[in-house]
């Protein structure tokens, strides 16, 4: 199986900041990777180098081993998606525009939507559980709404791979497990998420592969259960913590 | 269910739009009888369709005066097609750069091409230039380079960043229009004599208005409406947010540019024609965003029909209210124009739709 994302000596300034120190990276066969680490250690810096946002300063980032500076924007579009973490705009679209932003990179020259487009945005307005937001202003729906509507976005961009910037760390415990557990299914489903998470335990229960950064550098990378111990989160996030291993029963299946 | 929606939605927005237009066209034939010389509405459609070819054969024009014929043909008819050029432009570019910039309180003029327009004009009108260029007088040309000449500078100093922040856009346009104001002042002060000419200028007039002119403006507004219409969606992502613009494949550096290219050229000739009209750009935008929503594909081809509409009207209240005297059309709209944005900004905090 080709890599999906791989990373060699990345660098990244901004200004005269180093932000990322040496990055290596090869994911290949994981669907769900979460990005660990403390504030300021350069998660956000590296799902926006590998979307683009912000260009590469020195290294080189693969896409399904071609350089990502040889894909066009729009190709690039149709390979990954991204969520960032906050957004406010001054504008009041409603759900359905934003959402139909996703089909942007399929669309031709005159930038008109085909009925298809609706047909797959409202395809994924109901697998996220959301038409009933469709004609709403996104500015009047709550944290967990807006969340799952700029995901379902990035699901309209129908790409491999979807890219999140703490995409729960502002939610009640309930739209919490609802994001993270659409994002499990559409990994179960071969789609590739790759997500900051800032929920430690979180990041155990949903993650097959976890990346710990710390100060712009890999700490360590590895399956979850292996990675997350006191040692590591001692040197990762400067605190003493109690590990207390239990089964993790899913509050709402109640399964293990 | 959910095609039938869409559908529906495509359709009624369709007939609105023309309504609209139908709208503009009968309030376009009323107000072309309106002035101190009263036409009867027969008489107009007469005159109009003796211009037409093939059916001008069929019409008589005998028992209507020839003073009349030439008050329809020569004077309102090119000023009211200027009139919707100019307010189908500034409403389209208002709307465009509104949400480019992400910010709705901003106008077409913010990018610096007012006051190079103004400035152009000033030197011509210091220096005397009143020669003609096809019929197309040294002040508009010396004014439309002006403006452009000012976005284009504009460009450059921005084209520095390495990722376009919108609020540098901002401080820029009104540093350099700060900067210019002040050089017309300082040029108004130097020449005393010319102060009225210049004053009037800047307080706009579709007066001018002559079929030459309109060979010039409506090519570029034309160009203009198509470039920013094509690329509406592309503003509804820069307007959302940058990185989501980025992350549905959109080069956003070359995006912001192709859309200040296109509302630039469309102000400068608009206030390169009849000088500086206050508060179109701003305004309608805003009442098609509340009526149709936010999705710019509607905004800015609905922005442009009710800009046209709205400028077409005020320019009848500038021609009629103070017979035989004209009022500069730009006081009118921004009598209009400035109680309205500041109820506007009350209400934005509680806005619907």
């Amino acid at each position: 199986m080709k890599s999906c994302v791989s990373i060699y000596n990345l660098n990244f300034y901004y200004g005269k900041n180093q932000i990322l120190k040496d990055i290596n990276l090869n994911i290949k066969n994981k669907n769900f990777i979460s990005i660990i680490g403390a504030n300021g250690s350069g998660k956000t810096t590296l799902l926006k180098v590998i979307t683009r946002i912000n260009s590469v300063t020195k290294g080189k980032v693969f896409l399904f081993e071609n350089d990502i500076n040889n894909y066009s924007y729009r190709d690039l579009a149709k390979l990954l998606s991204y969520v960032p973490q906050t957004i406010n705009t001054d504008f009041d679209f409603s759900v359905l525009d934003i959402v139909l932003l996703g089909r942007n990179p399929y669309l031709n020259f005159s930038k008109s939507l085909k009925y298809t487009d609706y047909e797959v945005v409202y395809d994924i307005l109901k697998q996220v559980e959301c038409i009933h937001l469709t004609n709403k202003s996104i500015n009047k729906l709550s944290g967990g709404e807006r969340q799952k509507i700029f995901i379902a976005k990035a699901l309209a961009q129908d790409t491999p791979i979807l890219l999140l910037d703490e995409p729960v760390s502002s939610l009640d415990l309930y739209n919490q497990i609802e994001i993270l557990d659409i994002l499990k299914q559409l990994s179960k489903k071969n789609k590739i998420i790759i997500t900051v998470l800032h929920d430690l335990n979180l990041a155990l229960m949903y993650s097959d592969y976890i990346i710990m950064l710390k100060s712009g550098k890999i700490f360590k990378t590895g399956n979850p259960d292996i990675l997350l111990n006191n040692k590591n989160i001692k040197s990762c996030f400067n605190i003493d913590v109690n590990i207390i291993q239990d089964k993790f029963i899913h509050p709402k299946t109640n399964h293990v | 269910m959910i095609n039938n929606n869409y559908k529906k939605k495509k359709k009624k927005l369709i007939f609105v739009l023309y309504t609209l237009i139908i709208l503009l066209f009968l309030s376009s034939l009323f107000i072309l009888g309106i002035g101190i010389a009263k036409i009867n509405f027969f008489k107009i459609i007469k005159i109009l369709l003796s211009n037409l070819p093939f059916l001008n054969k069929l019409i008589i024009l005998k028992n209507i005066k020839y003073t009349d014929i030439i008050i329809i043909k020569d004077i309102r008819l090119p000023r009211i097609l200027l009139g919707i050029l100019i307010g189908a432009g500034l409403s389209i570019s208002g709307a465009s750069m509104q949400g480019i910039l992400k910010n709705p309180l901003i106008d077409p003029y913010i990018i610096g091409v007012s006051s190079g327009a103004t400035f152009g004009a000033t030197i011509a009108i210091v220096l005397g230039i009143s020669s003609t260029f096809l019929g197309f007088g040294g002040i508009s040309l010396f004014s439309f380079l002006g403006g452009l000449s000012i976005s284009f500078l504009i460009y450059y100093l921005i084209s520095f960043q390495k990722k376009i922040s919108n609020t540098t856009i901002i401080l820029v346009g009104i540093s350099i229009n700060l900067f210019l104001s002040s050089i017309v002042s300082l040029l108004m002060v130097l020449n005393r004599n010319n102060i009225e000419n210049i004053i009037l200028w800047i307080m706009g007039s579709i007066s001018s208005a002559n079929y030459i002119k309109l060979i010039f403006v409506a090519p570029i507004i034309i160009i203009g409406y198509l470039g920013l219409y094509f690329n509406s969606s592309n503003i509804n992502a820069i307007s959302v947010n940058e990185d989501i613009a980025i992350s549905v494949g959109i080069n956003i550096k070359k995006q912001i540019y192709i859309i200040l290219f296109f509302s630039s050229i469309i102000t400068s000739i608009c206030v390169a024609t009849s000088g500086i009209i206050g508060f179109v750009g701003l305004i309608i935008p805003h009442i098609v965003r509340i009526i149709f929503g936010h999705d710019n594909r509607i905004v800015i081809p609905f922005s442009g029909v009710i800009g046209a509409i709205f400028i077409i009207y005020c320019d009848l209240l500038a021609r009629t209210i103070l017979t035989p005297s004209e009022i500069p059309i730009g006081i009118i709209t921004s009598i209009i124009g400035a109680p309205f944005f500041i109820f506007l900004i009350y209400k934005n905090k509680k806005e619907v739709f």
